[in-house]
């Protein structure tokens, strides 16, 4: 193996990924070369604490205003003042530009009625026919306290109706909890996004829904996982952020209709759970709940999921065996990287996601969960086993609970038959859960979709509609 | 759609062409912007200045090459030539202290955002104390994620001259805050 120059040190270094060869030259040359070890270490150092948050993902109503009539063909746009003028007459531009960028920022701060005002203006008066899909960042105070470094500024997709633009009219919202899907922030073009926007689309243009406002969060967490939004000292208080400071938030800055009877909550999946419970306990906020696909245990069914199974317990007793391992300031940091690494094994995130979701290390220990099986022996430990059948199982026991936030409640539940559900089992959680609340006397609509139905279709035929007819559309 | 998309299929729609430029890329430009200049209410006016002057210029714009890296280049441009006039504007205010209007703290706005912690200020404060021909690259490579092609696209650099650009900004770095601890960190960049 040849040695590197300095200038091929420099080029791994910033390398995103390195061939265990370069990796080896690489070690061997910054062993010798002070200069470049210096280089590696900044590098890291800036890696991780320079990155920044985009502090303002969408342009203010005025900056869209200034930019559309930009584009407009034969509008003059102001010019940018040249440098070379003479000092005097920049000294004299200052002064007015100070005393006009002190009334335009005014404007600006000004609360959600400024910005009203402003799209009544006769310059912008462009209706997409599609709607738009906007990324906006939500503080998470709620969330503070969480042992996976979730940040307490919240990405969320937000999809605004066609006539959102143009008028001050009010939207029912509805709060969509997914099972996948990337936010894809900045490009709005991943899953998520397109998703929610299509559906809406085809919903409205075939007259199966009213125009809405809806509101998307993150679907992953910190880690990467599935995100179940439930409330785990070790992932954070996510049914508090989603009741208060998600909806406080986006009635803050949006024209919502901020009563129950007009938001409702979409869960999928894995976040099932999450929907219900967040519907359920939080009916001065909520009236109407679609569950689509839910994760639900059956009695029994638990021994049967992938989770348990001898497929997955070694994966699992090595993440432990390694997590001991981890130095107490590195280990988030630890965890997070592990999770990188499994990419392409879905059973396993979805697996490790329940653990820090509802089976949490009471000690907060990594890697933050409690798990049956141990490695020295096959008999899992009866009461951790016991905390995973609580976490989506025991259904009736769930039902009986949220039977008060049940009562008057829409509800909804689709099941795919056929489909596998994340722990790749025949999916059997919706026809239980609907079997047991016709057994409490809960009325609810329950609906059989074909195994291979694409999510956008499902959202544009069933779930929009659904909502749709439940909410109040009057402010 | 996509700007690249519309772009390339010779859209004459510009106001679809402004939204799609706005939804793809506002964060992005805006983040850019406040990285440099480290002021919110100037990094508004530049965004907003960037997508008038990108959509003023659309056809000097190449479908070929970088949307990013041409929006970028624009971005920087606007926050060279804000820097320029800060510069100038403080130095007049140093001659007409009365004239000053309010006390201005060049992190205005981000200290409620970003809480700060005193290791990431220091470092924050030596990368601003790099001169500009060494800060922006830093900038653009860790501060808003570009990689070397992105840098030397908008720069207008090539990419071995980005490298030796970042090179020489961590040299400088170290000399405002000290030699880092090399071997804790080589440890880690090779454990597996």
């Amino acid at each position: 193996m040849t040695s590197l120059t300095h200038e091929q040190a420099h080029e791994l270094i910033q390398h995103p990924y390195l061939a265990d060869d370069d990796r080896l030259a690489l070690r061997r040359h910054l062993a010798q070369c002070g200069d470049c070890a210096a280089y590696a270490a900044f590098h890291l150092r800036l890696s991780r604490q320079l990155p920044q948050q985009p502090v303002r993902l969408q342009p203010t109503a005025a900056q869209r205003v200034a930019v559309l009539a930009a584009a407009r063909p034969g509008r003059v746009s102001p010019d940018i003042p040249s440098p070379l003028m003479s000092f005097a007459s920049l000294a004299a531009i200052m002064v007015l530009l100070v005393a006009s960028w002190a009334l335009f920022a005014r404007d600006q701060r000004a609360g959600p009625s400024a910005q009203v005002d402003l799209l009544v203006s006769p310059v912008q008066a462009v209706t997409d026919p599609r709607g738009r899909v906007i990324l906006d960042i939500v503080p998470a105070p709620s969330l503070a306290g969480n042992l996976i470094g979730e940040p307490l500024q919240q990405e969320v997709l937000i999809y605004l109706p066609p006539s959102y633009s143009t008028g001050n009219k009010r939207y029912p919202v509805v709060y969509a909890l997914h099972h996948d899907g990337e936010i894809a922030s900045p490009n709005l073009t991943g899953w998520l996004a397109s998703t929610t926007r299509g559906a809406a689309n085809v919903a409205l243009r075939n007259g199966l829904s009213k125009e809405m406002i809806l509101v998307v969060p993150k679907s992953s967490n910190a880690l990467g996982l599935p995100n179940y939004f439930v409330t785990s000292p070790v992932i954070g208080d996510w049914q508090s952020y989603l009741a208060f400071d998600l909806v406080d938030y986006i009635d803050a800055n949006y024209r919502t209709i901020p009563e129950a009877e007009s938001r409702g909550v979409f869960g999928e999946s894995a976040a099932g759970w999450a929907a219900l419970q967040l519907g359920t306990t939080h009916r001065d906020r909520f009236s109407a709940v679609y569950l689509s696909g839910p994760l639900f245990l059956a009695p029994g069914a638990l021994e049967h999921t992938d989770a348990m199974s001898e497929r997955i317990r070694p994966a699992i007793e090595k993440l432990f065996s390694r997590a001991d391992e981890w130095p107490a300031n590195e280990a988030v940091n630890s965890m997070a990287s592990e999770m990188r690494a499994l990419s392409g094994r879905l059973t396993l995130y979805s697996t490790i996601g329940y653990g820090i979701s509802l089976v949490p290390d009471p000690d907060g220990r990594p890697p933050y969960f409690e798990y049956p099986f141990t490695g020295s022996s096959d008999q899992p430990n009866a009461v951790i086993w016991q905390r995973w059948e609580s976490g989506l199982g025991d259904v009736p026991g769930k039902i009986e609970r949220a039977r008060d936030g049940l009562e008057g409640l829409a509800l909804a539940v689709s099941i795919y038959s056929d489909r596998r559900d994340p722990f790749d089992q025949p999916n059997e959680g919706p026809k239980y859960l609907s079997e047991q609340l016709d057994e409490a006397g809960i009325p609810h609509r329950y609906i059989e979709l074909p195994s291979n139905l694409p999510m956008i279709r499902e959202l544009a035929e069933q779930s929009l509609p659904f909502f749709s007819e439940n909410l109040s559309f009057k402010p | 759609m996509e700007p690249d998309q519309l772009l390339r299929q010779g859209a004459a729609d510009r106001q679809l062409l402004a939204e799609s430029l706005l939804d793809h890329h506002f964060a992005s430009v805006h983040r850019l912007a406040l990285s440099i200049v480290r002021d919110e209410a100037d990094a508004d006016d530049i965004a907003q200045e960037a997508f008038i002057t990108a959509l003023r210029h659309i056809d000097r714009y190449d479908t070929g090459t970088s949307l990013k890296a041409w929006l970028s280049t624009i971005t920087v441009n606007l926050c060279r030539d804000r820097l320029r006039r800060r510069k100038v504007r403080d130095k007049w205010h140093e001659l007409w202290p009365g004239g000053r209007q309010t006390a201005e703290s060049p992190v205005r706005g981000l200290e409620q955002r970003q809480l700060l912690d005193e290791a990431t200020a220091a470092l924050w404060a030596a990368v601003e104390a790099l001169d500009e021909k060494h800060r922006l690259p830093v900038l653009l490579r860790y501060a808003n994620g570009y990689s070397i092609r992105e840098i030397a696209d908008t720069l207008q650099l090539p990419e071995g001259t980005v490298h030796s650009r970042l090179h020489h900004a961590c040299r400088r770095l170290g000399h405002i805050l000290g030699r880092p601890d090399t071997a804790a960190l080589v440890m880690e960049l090779f454990n597996d």
